[in-house]
């Protein structure tokens, strides 16, 4: 009791101290909270699924790429020919279903195709029609809240629904709502075997890969001898040479463990991210454990003083001990109870930020076993730092109020390598953060081919009814209209992948050549609406089929000096076309990438309009398109998406942990500015008579403050040296992702230590300022 | 009581050594009230530092009995501070976050005595020296007076047989100076050693014996 009063007493005494202290450990702990609750989800994935250790997804691994996709008449054959895959399903992902109940149109997110395993695989219950609902190929099943909300207060089992606008889907099935931490949570399940009758090309086909295999394997199977049968059946399957390879990626590794896999449009986390954050709030909270010591260190002369008493007056060492233990805990203490306050309040915002699922509960004992661990550390680590440094100095010296804050010059000490450490984290994480700023912007502006603004892609579905005249009259229609400044057409929406691949055959100096290349048909004002820029030549005129327009790497691929006027075979048209320009890359895979040799030409059925708009009342204008449509397509949905928001959304991942580590890092810089700040109060303080005895000697009050703003620019210094080379090892390393990199350029460096030096003088200054400025008779009064 | 032999405090620095104390030979006798005088920096403070061990000498025998005290280790020193001597100092060096009973309360706390015990003893020091109304306010809101009677109270509250004063009157206006050194010439009567340093010659003459010290040696 006495020494918790005395600690109490001693707290309040040194505000600023604790002030700072408590603020900085109460903010760090609650990220420390947050990240810890985020991983925690992160690594939930599957877990509800007790046998999802033995269930597996088959990738297919062709030319270093891994895709998890494969033609749907391969699955028959594999089941049949290899014994130990009878445990298996088909999935073909989420799609934005539009379907039709009772004459109403409905959007409905998440719609897949799978088979009856898919239930029972996957660890979903069925609460009606029973354990195998698609049985019939245009049955589909349901889960239990979007059947509340399509059927309300009717059950759903019996209920058609047209998909589509095309084909009648009976519900035989309604399932239990799929936890938040699966990977696979279809709000509606249709029969994947439907496609026999709706999509005959792509049900037989052994070209069209769309659909994901999972199979059950036994324990104890041997997946790479299972794997080498699947590729026996490939080659027969494919053909003889064949060279693709197969391998099992188990449930549990998809979400964090497989950002590298190509066409897998599953929404999907990465493992080194989840890593990044984890170090980062480590980091922060470094910081703020470094404040912790430090500012006690730099309070040592009033606490020097009463341990000097306290020993005068016999306090032994344990009982020296138990003064700053019980001071440092209650504080931690404190800190920790904020802690909580704040990680409740702000974790829907972050769950919001990184689109995730986490949860507060104080149930959760991951969150308890995080504070116990924190608490513990940053209660001991300064305790017995400053512990033993209350033990060695002598009595005499502390009464007299003669310790230094700081050492003599050429000596260093704890506190000024704990400072400069944490300036170096802070330049570390701003270096950090503008390299990530500077790639993301080469990635989604620079390196895209096209102007994103202002452009609107509206798709132009392939019915029966042909789209090419659909394409034409509503493209006439649109150009009518005041806000449109230009309307072009393509077969895929600009930034995402040209799919559909062909070769071409062409003449140079070495002989017959041939190049497997991406095709993108196009309407003729493509290059004019999407603002692509020219290296060679010209577009082609609206009604020249005979001429086709390549991308940079295409004329890199062909390796001849000027394509203009070349004649080339195209296998996918058959006919012979002759280049008339060359285009800078417009982006036709993901980002990470480099753009695939393409070629542009002339088509008439084409999926997408393309609108380049007048800048305006974007709503309005989405509205007005729409009537349009409905007067020319009163049965078709008009579906469209903003170019920049579409791109936008292909790379949430990247956008939100560039968000999150701006935030931290942030976070971090503040963190370690209020321990300067503190730090310089006390080292101000203790030179006030300097200060004053300079001043009366003729000092200017500007070279006071040099005299004291000096050191710590010399710290920012030290600190920069040391970051520099860490973060340019590490960007370096991180860049080595990407096709296109930004340049490391020097500027990116000079800035951050300029942005710290700024932010580090401007903290200081206010202490330097008012200590420099004082009348030096007061400041020499009590002596 | 007290025997010190060839004490020597000195500090090196590059090229010299720079003596603070130089071959001091003391002798202390039990009852005794001594006042050690001198100017500034003739090493006043530091022998007396020295001989309530919070400084060490940097050669030289000190003698408590027949304890050799430079060779005590730090438990046995914190054992010495809380069972036989007290301090006092020019600038009270009261705790701040303490109030005037906790302030005194403290050495018998470490003393272990129990807190009955501890209440009386405070309570008549309080009583003795005047100053009971003040026992819940803290230092900084008593009068400079006030303060070192607080301090001669938390001094001699563990009942040590040495009392050492470090300018118990510095800081103190001529008033009320007379009346901590009438205070301490009473403990002396009851039978304390008293060491003092002082610079007042009026003071000087509360003690049995007053030795000079001039650049760190007796004179």
């Amino acid at each position: 009791m006495y020494k918790l009063k005395l600690a109490v007493r001693s707290l309040l005494g040194q505000r600023t101290g604790t002030l700072i202290n408590a603020i900085g450990l109460s903010l760090s702990l609650a990220v420390c909270l947050i990240i810890a609750l985020y991983v925690q989800y992160e690594y939930s994935f599957e877990k509800h699924n007790p046998d999802a250790k033995n269930v597996y997804r088959l990738l297919n691994v062709h030319k270093g790429k891994r895709d998890p996709i494969h033609p749907i008449v391969f699955f028959d054959k594999l089941t049949a020919a290899i014994p130990e895959l009878n445990e298996g399903l088909m999935l073909q992902l989420y799609s934005t279903g539009y379907f039709t109940i009772d004459n109403e149109q409905i959007f409905s997110e998440r719609v897949m195709h799978s088979t009856n395993a898919f239930f029972p695989m996957f660890n979903i219950r069925m609460i009606e029609g029973g354990d195998a609902p698609l049985t019939d190929a245009f049955s589909a099943a349901i889960s239990k809240s979007e059947a509340e909300k399509l059927f309300p207060g009717t059950s759903a089992i019996g209920k058609t629904i047209r998909y589509r606008n095309n084909n009648d889907f009976t519900i035989t099935g309604v399932y239990e709502d799929v936890p938040i931490t699966a990977n696979y949570r279809p709000n509606i399940v249709l029969n994947i075997h439907a496609q026999e009758t709706t999509d005959y090309y792509q049900y037989t086909s052994m070209n069209n890969q769309s659909t994901s295999f999972f199979f059950r394997l036994p324990e104890n199977a041997d997946k790479v001898e299972i794997a080498q049968k699947i590729e026996a059946e490939a080659k027969k399957a494919y053909f003889e040479d064949y060279s693709g390879t197969y391998a099992f990626q188990p449930l549990t590794d998809i979400h964090l463990r497989s950002s590298d896999t190509t066409w897998d449009t599953l929404e999907r986390s990465g493992e080194k991210v989840v890593q990044l954050f984890m170090i980062v709030a480590a980091l922060v909270l470094l910081i703020a454990l470094f404040n912790f010591i430090n500012l006690s260190v730099a309070l040592r002369n009033k606490r020097n003083f009463n341990t000097g008493m306290q020993k005068i007056m016999g306090a032994g060492a344990n009982d020296i001990f138990g003064y700053l233990f019980t001071e440092t805990t209650i504080l931690v203490t404190l800190c920790v109870l904020i802690a909580l306050i704040l990680t409740s309040a702000l974790l829907p915002y972050f769950s919001n930020l990184m689109g995730v699922n986490t949860e507060f509960s104080l149930a959760n004992p991951l969150l308890w076993g995080a504070i116990l661990a924190i608490a513990v550390t940053t209660i001991l680590l300064p305790v017995l730092v400053q512990w033993r440094h209350q033990m060695r100095i002598t009595p005499s010296a502390t009464i007299k109020g003669k310790g230094r804050i700081l050492p003599k010059r050429g000596k260093i000490s704890l506190a000024q390598t704990l400072t400069i450490v944490q300036i170096a984290i802070s330049i570390c994480l701003i270096i950090g953060v503008i390299g990530i700023n500077k790639q993301f912007d080469l990635m989604l502006n620079k390196k895209l081919g096209f102007d994103k603004e202002n452009l609107v892609t509206i798709m132009n579905p392939p019915t029966k009814k042909t789209t090419a005249d659909r394409y034409a009259l509503y493209k006439q229609e649109l150009e009518k209209l005041p806000f449109v400044s230009g309307v072009t057409g393509t077969m895929n929406t600009p930034g995402h992948i040209l799919n559909n691949g062909t070769a071409i055959a062409y003449e140079d100096a070495g002989g017959k050549q041939q190049l497997n290349l991406r095709i993108a048909p196009t309407d003729g004002d493509f290059f004019d609406v999407m603002k692509t820029k020219f290296i060679l030549g010209e577009a082609y005129s609206p009604t020249d089929t005979s001429k086709i327009v390549i991308n940079e790497q295409c004329w890199k691929k062909m390796n001849v000096e000027n394509p203009i006027g070349m004649k080339v075979t195209s296998y996918f048209t058959g006919l012979d076309c002759e280049i008339c320009g060359v285009i800078e890359d417009i982006q036709n895979i993901s980002l990470q990438n480099e753009s695939f040799p393409a070629f542009y030409f002339l088509y008439p059925e084409l999926w997408y309009f393309i609108v380049r708009l007048h800048p305006g009342d974007l709503q309005k204008n989405i509205a007005e398109m729409e009537a349009v449509w409905k007067r020319i397509e009163p049965d078709l949905p008009f579906s469209y998406s903003f170019v920049d928001k579409d791109l936008q959304a292909n790379y949430t991942r990247e956008i939100r942990t560039r968000k999150l580590l701006t935030i931290m890092s942030l976070l971090a810089i503040f963190i370690s500015m209020l321990g300067l700040y503190g730090l310089s109060m006390q080292i101000i303080q203790h030179r006030t008579k300097e200060i004053g005895i300079r001043k009366i000697n003729g000092a200017t009050i500007s070279e006071i403050l040099a005299l004291l703003n000096r050191r710590f620019v010399i710290w920012v210094v030290v600190a920069f040296i040391i970051a520099v080379p860490l973060t340019y090892y590490a960007i370096s390393k991180w860049l080595e992702n990407f096709a296109y990199k930004t340049a490391l350029s020097w500027w990116i460096f000079a800035l951050a230590g300029l942005i710290a030096l700024l932010v580090a003088l401007l903290t200081v200054s206010w202490q330097s300022w008012r200590a420099a400025s004082r009348n030096p008779v007061e400041a020499l009064r009590y002596e | 009581m007290i025997t010190l032999k060839h004490i020597n405090k000195y500090y090196d620095s590059k090229f010299q050594r720079t003596f603070v104390l130089k071959d001091i030979n003391l002798e202390v006798k039990e009852g005794e009230f001594l006042t050690i005088m001198g100017p500034s920096g003739s090493g006043k403070s530091t022998l007396l530092n020295i001989i309530g061990m919070l400084d060490y000498p940097s050669e030289g025998e000190y003698w408590l009995y027949d304890t050799d005290v430079v060779q005590l280790n730090e438990k046995r020193r914190g054992k010495y501070h809380r069972d036989f001597v007290g301090f006092i100092f020019q600038a009270y060096h009261l705790i701040e976050e303490m109030t005037v009973y906790e302030n005194i309360e403290t050495p018998l706390i470490y003393k272990g005595v129990k807190q009955k015990e501890r209440q009386a003893m405070v309570a008549d020091l309080l009583d003795r020296f005047g100053i009971v109304a003040k026992r819940d306010l803290f230092p900084q809101q008593l009068s400079g007076g006030q303060q070192q009677l607080v301090g001669i109270a938390r001094a001699i509250v563990g009942k040590p047989q040495l009392l050492l004063a470090d300018e118990p009157t510095g800081n103190l206006h001529s008033k009320q100076g007379i009346m901590i050194m009438e205070t301490l010439k009473e403990l002396h009567k009851e039978g304390m050693t008293i060491i003092q340093v002082t610079h007042n010659d009026k003071f000087a003459t509360y003690g049995d014996r007053i030795i000079q010290l001039e650049d760190g040696m007796i004179q």
